[in-house]
């Protein structure tokens, strides 16, 4: 048979990804690497599947956000879940501490960060809706000790009445807003504290010249992220985790499972 | 497959409404479907949009999965895949989706590769050093048809084998061959000829199919 002696070029094609996969043996693979030698097309087809397998390789695992089983796990069972929770509200507050808000040091301690966050959201929401934008306070304004001060002046009606609301989602969406202008307006007003978490999430931007103008890619996401992980973190606490049973799956194969 | 029956143990555990182990499936599932998301569509935001209405379908429709028609990865690779080409349908690019048969000229769109690289989307490859040349691979392959574009991120970078990518694709073996071949070398071309090293581009039409 003329097959076993020469391949033809379909042939040679229909083999390459196998002998690309180290699969090719005995005849096959000699007949395959002849007709290689011989097929100035089939040569250079080889060459190039082989380059782009070889770049294909060069790319990494792309680490998917951090809280993207957190929202898949609310998207799905209505809930986070609860090693989610409890990591975002730990980077959460390592966050709050790299804004640089140094005085504010002791009461980020575990035990009041919490309800010291509460208040500070709920005042920063609370002038949002009397009409002052927090990126218009002065400096003054903004010093930890008349923030401190207000804060604690407020905290218990503030706390409680932000306490009422929180399962209310147009507050939260408010005190997400409010904690993006105030990520937003430190750096500006102070562009000397950067946290080193900070200088790592913010990747480099390969093309500064083009995308300066608009708010870089990079921080959309972060704050993206950051937004996902305050929400996480300002939830917790009123989620009762031996609450509510699970939403039934309506699947009706589901139920037939169920049942048996 | 023991994995296989591991999962399925979890899969059973999950449809009962078992909410930890629906948890642990997330968990140990998301990054796989991330990363065919995030290479198909090149975008981040696009790629957690879509991971999580993946896991949503896949929350609904777990009860139907059976092991016996396949794996549970080959399962969820193809409702990701589904959703992808949903996904690519709605989008922009929908003058391509009629036109993917005819084989796609890198110069046949108005954007070049060079523009593409110039404008990078913002993506999780994290190495700054590593993370140029990702990019660039990155937006090659968004140059590829999606038919070829599948097929290569299925094996080359999901690992998937022939028979469960053919599966998945609900296309014969050689098809899936075909397609990974062409894959590569247009990746390669389109890489060579914006770095101008490698090989020349001359007369491989000759031997493509
Ligand atoms: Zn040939």
């Amino acid at each position: 048979m003329e097959r076993n002696i020469s391949m033809q070029h379909a042939e040679f094609e229909a083999l390459m990804s196998d002998a690309l996969d180290g699969l090719l043996a005995g005849e096959a693979q000699q007949r395959f690497e002849s007709h290689r030698a011989e097929c100035r097309a089939c040569a250079l087809m080889f060459r190039e599947a082989e380059a782009g397998m070889r770049w294909l390789a060069t790319l990494e695992e792309a680490a998917p956000p951090a809280h993207l089983v957190h929202n898949i796990m609310v998207a799905t069972i209505g809930r986070p879940a609860i090693e989610a929770a409890e990591i975002g509200r730990e980077g959460w507050l390592q966050r709050l501490r790299g804004l640089g808000v140094q005085v504010l040091q002791p009461m980020l301690q575990p035990r009041f960060a919490l309800s010291f966050a509460m208040a500070f959201f709920a005042i920063s929401a609370a002038l949002s809706l009397g009409g002052v934008r927090l990126n218009h306070l002065s400096a003054a304004q903004l010093a930890p000790g008349t923030l401190a001060n207000n804060a604690l002046r407020s905290l218990h009606e503030t706390t409680a009445r932000a306490e009422k609301y929180y399962d209310n989602l147009r507050v939260v969406y408010e005190l997400e807003s409010r904690y993006r202008e105030l990520r937003n307006s430190i750096p500006d007003a102070n562009e000397a504290p950067r946290s080193p978490q900070q200088e790592q999430k913010t990747v480099p931007n390969k093309n500064k010249s083009s995308s300066e103008q608009r708010t870089s890619p990079e921080r959309q996401q972060y704050t993206r992220e950051q937004r996902d992980v305050l929400i996480a973190g300002l939830m917790k606490p009123n989620i009762d985790f031996a609450g509510p049973a699970l939403p039934r799956m309506d699947d009706p194969a589901v139920a037939e499972r169920r049942v048996a | 497959m023991d994995d296989n029956q591991a999962i399925f143990a979890l899969v059973r555990r999950c449809v009962g409404g078992d909410a930890a182990a629906w948890e642990e499936l997330v968990r140990l599932h998301h990054r796989r479907i991330y990363n065919v998301c995030y290479r198909f569509t090149g975008s981040a935001e696009d790629a957690e949009d879509l991971s999580q209405e993946v896991f949503i379908r896949m929350y609904r429709t777990l009860g139907t999965y059976e092991p016996r028609k396949g794996a549970f990865t080959t399962w969820m690779t193809t409702m990701t895949r589904n959703l992808l080409v949903d996904h690519f349908r709605r989008s922009r690019h929908d003058r391509l989706t009629d036109s993917m048969d005819a084989g796609t000229s890198p110069d046949e769109d108005s954007v070049t590769l060079g523009e593409q690289l110039a404008s990078p989307q913002p993506g999780p490859d994290r190495q700054v050093e590593s993370g140029e040349r990702q990019a660039m691979v990155q937006a090659a392959l968004q140059k590829l048809s999606p038919e070829l574009r599948e097929a290569v991120i299925l094996r080359d970078l999901q690992d998937l084998d022939y028979r469960e990518i053919a599966q998945v694709l609900r296309v014969p073996e050689g098809t899936v061959k075909s397609r990974i071949n062409r894959g590569r070398t247009e990746l390669a071309r389109l890489l060579s000829r914006t770095y101008q090293q490698g090989t020349p581009g001359e007369d491989a039409q000759g031997a493509r199919k």
